[in-house]
């Protein structure tokens, strides 16, 4: 069955005199989705979200919601609201006044319109706070009220730019399970951007990595997690050991990859696009990097046979504790001298600085990415 | 009794003791204060219930005489055109001065200076010559009319000087700026966000002024209003080059009645009179304008 689309953006471009902000993004969002853009600063994730809002028009390219394009519609005229990064409350209006604002220019009826904003105003546990002004209130109170008279309207879509940007770390992960479990339950479709990847891969449906005002890769947050499609987002998403290699050959399911001297493994199946001599970077995350100190070969069992994890020796040079976890920066004992990152419990790490260790990690954790 | 005695916390001024300390810090600003602006009024309060003989010279008996010979009808017209001439300036530098200080605040920031620079150019030349100028442009064989009949729009040089319209275009020409300046400070520090969240939450451009840009310029507005509007009221070059004798204003009374008519002390009535019809007119307006636009429909 087809899923129906609530937006769409049909290879949009917007450019700021010398400046290309956003160089042509296709992209489907589907109702009741929480769909993240997520990249670093200047990328082009406000601009975007500007389109769509309205504030900017695209240079080329179209925005269509519920299929029509709404090119020529100003940001009055659109069904989707905004919570601004400054929340832009009016400071001279109470917040009922702010987040009745919306239904007021609207002309809804006044005894309807006061339940709206009452039930709008407990959604964000804010319904205590009526009379007061918005510099009458902290910072995740305000942010709070955006919300509020944003989702008070009841828009097709909300649109949120770094909402919690300026929030305390504490407060602000607070706030991304709240904003999380409202769009559940208000069932909204949710376009949020942010530059910090935890924040995405905790509220995202799919997440769509943006860098230098384009797509890089458009999945959910596991999949960007674990299968990035290029080098930017393995390295922008989370830590990972990125190792330029040339394909050597396919065989049984593997992809021999050549760093050097040192062949590595990697899964044929995940690796798109890998024809024989391709140069590429092969990412491994410290995290499926398993360490021992004596080599895990000789204990193989017969019946992990099948599988090749690839072992290598390498010794350990520094050890960071990371909170649960210890980060050993290692160096192999091949000809390369590769540094890698490993992770491995906090016991174990500190008594192995200088020691030599025996890194293993089996192909399916290691993604060849071609560009 | 050792529990009645309190000790204040080291640091803090006791209430009732006086902090001599400040006064002293102060004292330069209340010595200009109480020379340039106390005596000066307090003089003229004084002035205003005396008389004065044939000669001009001050008599100090007391009497509310002045101030009885100002409801003459005469005097009260002239107190009432100069309000309304204050008010029309007030309005149309508002009309003019609004749009104008808009467009400088939402220009680039580069220009800005430039533009907010050409809004005080004219202040550099003085104020008569500029009313001189006027007159080139509005007297009987003046600029505008050698055009209007080079043009064939009229046959007969029309009466543009001498009158109240006269008189209010110097106004509003000698006294936009004082309009201008304040309004474009205050809405060059607004948050621009505001109005797209305006328009974010469905107010059409005439909505988003009217619930956001004004409440919040409003301070601005009324700023302005009075730097214009007490000038305006109390000027007496403007109304005497372009408007003589058909359009005196209150200022042109006090000037005489120093200079010709040698009578200080119903100048200074007048002066009083002038001082406290302002500060009601401005006590009303910010009342109102403070309640019209903030407090809702
Ligand atoms: N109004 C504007 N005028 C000029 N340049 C702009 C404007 N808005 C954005 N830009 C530029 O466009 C690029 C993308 O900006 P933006 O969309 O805000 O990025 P992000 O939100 O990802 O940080 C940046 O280089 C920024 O400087
Ligand atoms: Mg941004």
């Amino acid at each position: 069955m087809q899923k129906e689309i609530m937006i769409q953006l049909l290879d949009v471009a917007k450019r700021f005199g010398e400046v290309e902000a956003v160089k042509g993004i296709s992209l489907d969002i589907f109702p009741g989705e929480f769909i993240t853009f997520l990249g670093p600063s200047g990328c082009g994730k406000t601009t975007t979200l500007r389109m769509i809002g309205g504030f900017e028009d695209p240079d080329r390219g179209d925005v269509l919601i519920d299929g029509f394009s709404v090119k020529d519609k100003k940001p009055y005229e659109r069904d989707v609201n905004t919570v601004f990064q400054s929340y832009a409350l009016f400071p001279h209006m109470s917040v009922f006044d702010n987040v009745a604002f919306g239904l007021k220019m609207k002309k809804i009826k006044e005894s309807e319109l006061r339940t709206r904003v009452e039930e709008a105003l407990s959604l964000v546990k804010m319904e205590h706070y009526a009379n007061r002004l918005p510099k009458q209130l902290s910072g995740g109170e305000q942010q709070r009220v955006a919300v509020a008279r944003a989702i008070v309207n009841n828009p097709r879509v909300l649109l949120l730019d770094e909402p919690l940007g300026a929030l305390d770390l504490k407060l602000r992960k607070q706030m991304q399970v709240e904003l999380k479990h409202l769009q559940k339950k208000l069932k909204m479709t949710f376009i949020y951007v942010t530059h910090d990847q935890e924040e995405a891969l905790v509220m995202s449906d799919r997440v769509v990595v943006m860098n230098k005002g384009q797509v890089e890769q458009i999945d959910s947050p596991t999949d960007v997690y674990r299968y990035p499609k290029s080098r930017f987002v393995a390295d922008f998403i989370g830590e990972t050991n990125l190792l330029k290699c040339t394909v050597g050959e396919e065989k049984n399911g593997l992809l021999f990859l050549r760093h050097g001297q040192t062949v590595l493994q990697a899964s044929a199946e995940l690796a798109v696009g890998a024809a024989v001599g391709r140069e590429g970077f092969l990412s491994i995350r410290p995290e499926e990097i398993k360490v021992y100190e004596t080599s895990p070969a000789s204990q193989k069992s017969k019946a992990d046979g099948g599988s090749a994890d690839t072992i290598i020796p390498a010794s350990v040079e520094e050890v960071i504790f990371i909170g649960s976890t210890a980060k050993l920066i290692t160096r192999t004992k091949t000809p390369e001298a590769i540094v890698l990152i490993a992770h491995s419990p906090l016991a174990a790490g500190s008594a192995l600085v200088g020691k030599t260790v025996f890194l293993s990690w089996s192909p399916e954790q290691a993604i060849f990415i071609t560009e | 009794m050792t529990q009645h005695i309190k000790l204040a916390p080291a640091g803090t001024p006791q209430a009732g003791r006086f902090d001599w300390g400040k006064l002293f810090l102060g004292l330069p600003t209340i010595f200009w204060f109480v020379c340039l602006i106390v005596v000066p009024l307090v003089m003229t309060l004084i002035l205003s219930f005396a008389s004065r003989d044939a000669y001009g010279r001050i008599i100090y008996e007391w009497s509310f005489q002045n101030y009885i010979r100002f409801m003459d009808p005469l005097y009260l017209q002239i107190l009432w055109r100069s309000f309304y001439l204050g008010l029309f300036t007030v309005i149309i530098c508002l009309l003019i001065g609004y749009p104008l200080a808009y467009f400088i605040a939402r220009s680039p920031k580069n220009l800005k200076p430039l533009f907010l620079m050409l809004v005080i150019a004219p202040f550099w030349i003085n104020l008569l010559i500029r009313a001189y100028g006027w007159m080139i442009l509005l007297r009987y064989e003046g600029i505008i009319n050698i055009f209007l009949r080079r043009i064939g729009l009229i046959e007969e040089p029309l009466q543009l000087m001498y009158n109240d319209g006269a008189v209010l275009v110097g106004l509003v020409y000698v006294f936009l700026q004082f309009m201008v300046l304040p309004l474009f400070a205050t809405i060059d520090k607004m948050d621009w966000t505001l109005l797209e969240s305006a328009q974010d939450l469905g107010a059409k451009p005439f909505h988003t002024f009217r619930h956001i840009t004004l409440p919040l310029t409003l301070p601005g507005i009324i700023g302005g209003s009075i730097l214009t509007f007490v000038p305006a009221f109390g000027s007496f070059i403007i109304p005497r080059i372009l408007g003589g004798s058909n359009s005196i204003m209150i200022g042109n009374i006090i000037e005489t009645q120093i200079k010709t008519a040698r009578n200080w002390p119903f100048a200074s009535a007048s002066a009083v009179i002038l001082i406290v019809t302002a500060l009601l007119g401005m006590l009303i307006y910010v009342k109102f304008s403070g309640r019209s636009l903030m407090g809702g429909d």
